[in-house]
């Protein structure tokens, strides 16, 4: 058991326990938990599979591990910014950074907050005679970590081409600069999380750190759409004119010293970049050391709930679900539906993101589009199918329906005297249609014929159609597991296939569209053949047959 | 100060949200004690409880802990304290070999010494089979035992227990009970709390009943008894009438009749 729980990382960290020591922890202390949170990390896979140990302990090893060599693919993308000799430094490396800093934060935000943000440390290792500021260090460095094993994955192609084309100078910068983006990046998050905490607690507490995890995360994917997209202003040899607003922008403080050393000297701005890319994180590094004892001790607010207001809720709810569904056990399932859909955080932390990003996709098309042709001649265009991005949403929700953080609470479903499973589906998908994609669709719809004139009613009618026929469909062949039944440690990466399985599907239904769009008068028989099709397809796939046949177990 | 004293406490207040839940508790806790705390759900015992370990911070009076006032910033003082919370809160990934030999570590411990330790300790429960078994795969009964055992590795000189009990079978329960009792008369201070009032009535050797962060009453179980004056037999029955709560069959029959839909 011994010689397995040590680890490399921890062998490598030694050496630097004189600095860690001097910030007031304890290095032995922080070293085993490091110890215990590594080996835990290991062991993300589904326990039920492995429960005796033994010969299975080999197979386990840290997911997070497995899934580098993707970061190291994505990393590829960066190369020819770096490649390319533009002699316009601060553009194509304030892209390198773009992107590089938009990645890490996400992966910051989404995948290592529950590290910064474990309660269980509290009743843990606070109880010990363990000082706050060693539980803490524990924490940083174990983020710390993972975002230097993501940093080098991403960066390991990119740092050699620096190597390869632009010499040893320009690689020892790109060095320190990466170490300096990660400091920064880890450090800011945790403040902001640390500001949010002393200012609320309990739920409402963790209601904010969710809200902006979830807008982060949707400003960083529309960020990086518009960073990869802005790359074709580089045929336009844009030169780089300073201005203050670009103070806050940090990928050009980091730019700014390549800019500075390696196309024709510096100015006060480049300075002033090259300063605060240098100045920021280390201060904040400093006002974060000595903060760290009061994040530990605020980070007992998230587990005491503050007093709730009693608002009644539901009645949107209670009204729609009669509306849409006739069985009572199915109104109850919508119902239930909706609710976990607006308040389970982890479900909206994972799903919200992709609505947003679903929501906002079509907008960075028509971008790109206006870039070349002029506004009069956009709005006769046939941009309208663009439209059909927006169901992507539809797969990318279907499918992670079957999660839920309080997976566990499924029993309920088992105890109740339900024949089968077939209204706990109907009543989910049907809740996220009304809840979740009406209204987005709604407002986008409002956009297009905003935009396109009412020439295209029509075929948003057909659209929505489409969209309320695709539900069912993908829930019968995506879902597969009931509805908030399965926990997000199960959920793989693997399941992003179905993005690109969809991608096929959704722009063979525009090519029909189009063409009944061509024949006069396919409109209406289209339309009618959708809603035929959404008949049989809401009716058929979930029979409610009252003589249980088999229930799948739910493990 | 006396050698005797292993804890006390003076006016200790604590303010949330605007609200006091702790109004000025005043104890003093002597070594071998085995202190019974109750009080109704809010009442502010697991704040109490948190502060003493050092989880809460911003309250107002002083608390001693061996002597040594606990605001000074020095956590040594938990070195010799064992802690069993409410909710069983554990490294599930983690097999018991693994976390109590953590938590021993994290206590000073040698990691051997730990291990040894551990092992014949779950040998006493029946859970030697389990020993490397994920703690995530175990019933509540079998956690609560590798809980116990995690706050009791150490050789702690003082004990605060949360509801040790919960999930333990009939037979688990008595020898927890035994092990209490008999750590108790070598000197182990135990500060119990708990809402079953039954084994609290049996095993301590003083009660302290807080309501609204005030403690209402404090002595043995007989003392108590004297004070409810109504001749209250049980504990529950004090309880009951010192919290001034004497409504349980009413709200029991509404509670019958809405269930059966008798309005």
């Amino acid at each position: 058991m011994e010689e397995t729980s040590d680890f490399r990382t921890l062998k490598i960290l030694d050496r630097f326990r004189p600095i860690i020591a001097r910030t007031g922890a304890d290095y032995d202390v922080l070293r085993l938990i490091l110890r215990v949170k590594f080996q835990m990390d290991q062991r993300r896979v589904p326990t039920i599979l492995s429960n005796n140990s033994g010969k299975k302990e080999r197979k386990e090893g840290n997911q997070f591990h497995r899934s580098l060599w993707l970061y190291g693919l994505m990393g590829l993308m960066m190369v020819p910014f770096i490649v390319w000799d533009t002699g316009h430094f601060m553009l194509q490396m304030g892209l390198v950074f773009g992107i590089l800093m938009f990645m890490i934060m996400t992966s910051m935000i989404s995948d290592f907050s529950s590290v910064l943000l474990d309660i269980r440390d509290r009743n843990i290792i606070m109880t010990k005679p363990v000082n706050g500021r060693t539980v803490g260090m524990a924490r940083a460095i174990h983020a710390g970590v993972y975002l230097v094993l993501l940093t080098g994955s991403l960066t390991g192609i990119p740092l050699i081409t620096a190597l390869v084309t632009h010499g040893i100078g320009f690689f020892l910068i790109f060095l320190v600069e990466l170490i300096l983006i990660n400091m920064l990046i880890l450090v800011t998050t945790s403040l902001i999380y640390l500001l949010m905490m002393k200012f609320l607690d309990g739920e409402k507490l963790k209601d904010m750190i969710n809200m902006v995890q979830i807008l982060l995360s949707v400003g960083i994917a529309i960020g990086y759409q518009l960073v990869i997209r802005s790359f074709s202003m580089f045929d336009f040899g844009m030169v780089f004119t300073p201005a203050w607003w670009q103070l806050l922008l940090p990928p050009l403080w980091y730019a700014a010293a390549y800019e500075w050393l390696f196309a024709g000297g510096g100015n006060v701005w480049l300075y002033t970049f090259t300063a605060l890319a240098v100045l920021v994180p280390v201060v904040s590094l400093i006002v974060y050391v000595k903060l760290m004892p009061s994040f530990e001790m605020y980070l007992e607010k998230m587990a005491h709930s503050g007093q709730s207001s009693g608002r009644r809720r539901g009645t949107w709810d209670r009204l729609i679900s009669k509306v849409v569904s006739r069985s009572r056990e199915e109104q109850a399932c919508f119902r239930l539906s909706a609710s976990m859909m607006r308040n389970e955080r982890e479900f909206k932390l994972k799903v919200y993101p992709s609505l947003g990003l679903s929501f906002v996709l079509p907008y960075i098309f028509w971008y790109t589009q206006l870039q070349s042709s002029t506004w009069a001649e956009f709005r006769q265009s046939s941009f309208v199918y663009t439209f059909y991005i927006v169901l992507i949403l539809v797969v990318t929700v279907v499918v992670m329906l079957k999660f839920s953080g309080q997976y566990k609470a499924f029993w309920t479903f088992r105890a109740a005297p339900m024949a089968n499973d077939s209204a706990l589906y109907k009543g989910a998908l049907k809740a996220f249609l009304c809840n979740m994609f009406l209204p987005i669709f709604l407002v986008n719809a409002i956009l297009f014929t905003w935009t396109f004139g009412l020439r295209i009613l029509p075929d948003i009618a057909i659209i929505l159609l489409t969209a309320t026929a695709i539900v069912p469909l993908a829930g019968k062949l995506l879902l597969r597991k009931p509805p908030f039944s399965q926990s997000f440690s199960v959920a793989q990466q693997s399941d992003g296939w179905y993005i690109f399985a969809a991608l096929p599907v959704l722009a063979m239904l525009w090519g029909v569209h189009v063409f009944f769009r061509s024949v006069s008068g396919g409109v209406w028989v289209y339309g009618a053949i959708l809603i035929v099709a959404n008949v049989l397809l809401w009716t058929l796939l979930f029979r409610e047959n009252k003589t249980a046949a088999k229930r799948p177990v739910v493990a | 100060m006396s050698e005797q004293q292993v804890l006390s406490i003076e006016s200790l207040r604590m303010r949330y949200n605007g609200r006091y839940v702790l109004n000025g508790i005043d104890l003093e806790v002597n070594r071998g004690e085995m202190i019974g705390y109750i009080g109704p759900n809010g009442a502010g015992k697991s704040t109490t409880v948190k502060i003493l370990l050092g989880l809460v911070e911003g309250y107002v009076g002083t608390v001693r802990i061996f002597g040594k006032d606990i605001a000074d910033g020095d956590v040594e003082y938990k070195r010799r304290i064992g802690y069993v919370p409410e909710v069983a809160e554990l490294y599930e990934q983690l097999t018991p070999a693994e976390y109590l030999t953590f938590t021993g570590e994290l206590y000073g411990m040698s990691y051997e010494d730990a291990d040894y330790k551990a092992k014949l300790l779950m040998d006493c429960f029946g859970l030697e089979k389990s020993y490397h078994s994920r703690i995530a795969s175990f019933s509540k009964g079998m956690r609560q035992k590798v809980l116990l055992i995690s706050a009791l590795l150490h050789d702690p000189d003082l004990l605060f227990l949360d509801e040790p009990l919960s999930g333990l079978d009939a037979n688990s329960v008595m020898v927890v009970k035994e092990i209490l009792s008999q750590l108790s008369a070598k000197g182990t201070t135990i500060f119990y709390s708990s809402h079953i009032m039954d084994v609290v009535e049996k095993i301590s050797s003083r009660i302290v009943l807080i309501a609204e962060g005030r403690v209402l009453a404090d002595g043995t179980f007989k003392q108590l008894q004297q004070q409810s004056m109504e001749g209250s037999l049980t504990l529950e029955e004090v309880f009951n009438q010192l919290t001034g709560f004497n409504e349980h069959i009413a709200i029991a029959e509404r509670f019958v009749s809405i269930v059966q839909e008798v309005y």
